[in-house]
């Protein structure tokens, strides 16, 4: 006997990943969703970034890694509010996994709540985890033509982060190309360039997460 | 390689309607899979193929039908089947492309004894 199905595979998690996001849009949570490789510099990122944001926003990260507790670690030195995940050998971090650590950061007082996703450039693309955006991080350091390389996790992000733009002379990193590259497999992508060991363009990213958050944070006042 | 999380959603998924259905045996299980729904389909059928054993699945091919993505121009209105630059027209080369269709990851349909 046939059986017609003809339904999308809605997982387990995409599941846990629209409770997420009727959760946040009660509360009026901006959700990032940061990936990328490793070493691309997502934290030393976000040890620059968010001290930018933090007086005027109620703000967490969720840390997710194999191991150690690191990153988490470091974020708490400057001041901000960050839980790890550590996953064993898991390659992504799962929505059922950022839900199970809400209570402890009080997620629903938040206005910006960063979850940094395991470092890859794949598997990551594959997991909603009840964002609003979806960023995607690359370093000079790692060769201009990884858009056109890793495409999948390109065309689902919403804004490109490209980092370590000081180095780019040093490692023969052609930027335009890149940006060619990217903006050829996503026309929408926004595009900010920093290094956050120089603070260059952190002052544009912070403005503009601070403007996304103000806007979802007005959705709420609105209603 | 995350495909064994995914192959136990749809084997969870299958032995579920396959119940519902009171059937004793799922002798085919095909899906629909977009070739951009970041799903790898070779390492889907190897994760399917082991973690099957010891159900009412165990015997079941597992067919995978690929939805190559397909974009329509915002400009020039024809449509192209890009591999890599989702955005780029094949025909007028503009970054005007609107994928239609390649994100699909669905259960097209079982047999059931």
């Amino acid at each position: 006997m046939r059986i017609d199905i003809k339904d999308k595979v809605l997982s387990k998690n995409d599941i846990v990943a629209n409770r997420l996001r009727e959760r946040f849009a009660k509360s009026g949570t901006f959700v990032i969703n940061l990936a990328s490789s490793p070493g691309s510099g997502k934290t030393t990122l976000l040890e620059k970034l968010l001290p930018r944001l933090k007086d005027s926003f109620k703000l967490a990260v969720v840390e997710g890694d194999l191991r150690t507790e690191n990153d988490a670690n470091r974020l708490r030195q400057v001041g901000v509010n960050a839980v790890q995940i550590q996953t064993g050998d898991a390659c992504h971090l799962e929505a059922a996994q950022v839900e199970s650590l809400l209570e402890g950061i009080n997620a629903d007082e938040l206005d910006i709540l960063i979850i940094e996703n395991i470092g890859n450039l794949v598997c990551p693309a594959s997991y909603d985890l009840g964002e609003d955006l979806f960023f995607i991080m690359l370093s000079t350091a790692e060769g201009d033509d990884k858009p056109a390389k890793y495409p999948t996790i390109f065309f689902n992000a919403d804004y490109f982060i490209l980092n370590k733009i000081d180095l780019a002379p040093y490692v023969d990193f052609d930027i335009d190309r890149c940006v060619r590259y990217a903006t050829d497999i996503n026309a929408e992508l926004k595009i900010f360039k920093t290094s956050a060991r120089t603070e260059e363009g952190l002052d544009a990213l912070a403005d503009e997460i601070a403007r996304l958050a103000t806007e979802k944070r007005a959705t709420l006042i609105l209603r | 390689m995350h495909e064994v999380g995914v192959a136990e959603e749809v084997l969870k998924t299958v032995l579920s309607i396959a119940k519902e259905n009171n059937a004793s045996k799922v002798t085919e299980v095909v899906l629909k899979l977009g070739s951009i729904s970041g799903v790898s389909a070779d390492a889907l059928q190897f994760a399917f193929d082991a973690i099957k054993e010891g159900s009412i699945a165990e015997g079941a091919k597992f067919q995978i039908d690929i939805i190559k993505a397909v974009g329509v121009c915002a400009d020039c209105g024809k449509e192209s089947i890009p591999d890599t630059f989702f955005s780029i027209c094949d025909h007028c080369g503009a970054p005007t492309l609107e994928i239609v269709a390649g994100k699909e990851f669905e259960i097209d349909y079982i047999d059931v004894e």
